[in-house]
């Protein structure tokens, strides 16, 4: 069976829209900071549309709402006083 | 070739680079729009844990993997190739095919312990800059951040007299 291809014309939409959401949330870090710490959230459209303590519950989430999660951008935020040398 | 990459707020209030890419695992049936951390401090590109349960890949352990540690955590390396497509300066596809790229699992599946590698991002290693054969360019006062890629140099041939030498 073919695998179905996507244009270049659709990953670049993809690439556009997946930057768009995370300048947003570069743009407004520090109020989600402030209300998700600790968390994970799923953005669209420049909105949090859903947010959990675990990815997996959150995923969970976002499908049962019927929203399709390769379209979604998917971002935590560590508990406050963590920070992550990588 | 030039690949614009975006400089973005991170955990600890600090900025860093990020590439904005689509992935196609075709083995896995991923194809998606991705963002990862450029890290020039990590040898190895790699999927997190929370990315890989975000592309639905399986989040179990194969024996005989390598382990790899980050951030303190340890994690099973399970292996994947990818292609990446990123977005040139003249706003046109540029792929780079048979990328190896590690699925990060970690080595304890408990509860606690995934919640605690979620934010572990997914990262591109110096493994991809070095094999793709690109120049990583970081400028934190003007908050510009690239990828380049030296055009071949075109092949010239000279013309050769009898001797063999060229005129």
């Amino acid at each position: 069976m073919n695998e179905p291809t996507t244009s270049d014309t659709d990953i670049l939409k993809a690439i556009e829209a997946t930057e768009k959401s995370r300048n947003w949330i570069s743009k407004h870090y520090d109020e989600l900071r402030a209300k998700y710490q600790g968390k994970v959230f799923a953005v669209k459209d420049e909105a949090v549309i859903d947010s959990n303590a675990s990815v997996t519950d959150l995923l969970e989430d976002v499908k049962k709402k019927g929203e399709d999660t390769a379209l979604l951008v998917i971002e935590s935020i560590p508990q406050k006083g963590v920070a992550y040398i990588l | 070739m030039r690949i614009p990459l975006s400089v973005r707020n991170f955990y600890s209030g600090r900025k860093v680079v990020f590439a904005d890419f689509f992935i196609q695992i075709p083995s896995m049936r991923v194809a998606r729009a991705h963002s990862a951390v450029v890290d020039s401090g990590s040898p190895f590109t790699s999927i997190s844990t929370r990315d890989a349960i975000d592309f639905g890949l399986p989040i179990k352990h194969t024996q005989g993997e390598e382990i790899t540690q980050l951030a303190g955590f340890k994690f099973y390396s399970h292996f994947l190739t990818a292609t990446f497509v990123f977005r040139d300066a003249e706003q046109k596809p540029f792929r780079f095919t048979g990328q190896k790229v590690r699925v990060l699992i970690p080595t304890k599946l408990d509860k606690p312990t995934l919640r605690e590698v979620q934010d572990i991002p997914s990262l591109i290693g110096t493994d991809f800059i070095e094999d793709n054969r690109l120049t990583f360019v970081y400028n934190p006062s003007t908050l510009t951040a690239y990828f380049e890629r030296a055009e071949p140099e075109p092949l010239i041939l000279t013309p050769t007299n009898q001797s063999g030498t060229t005129s």
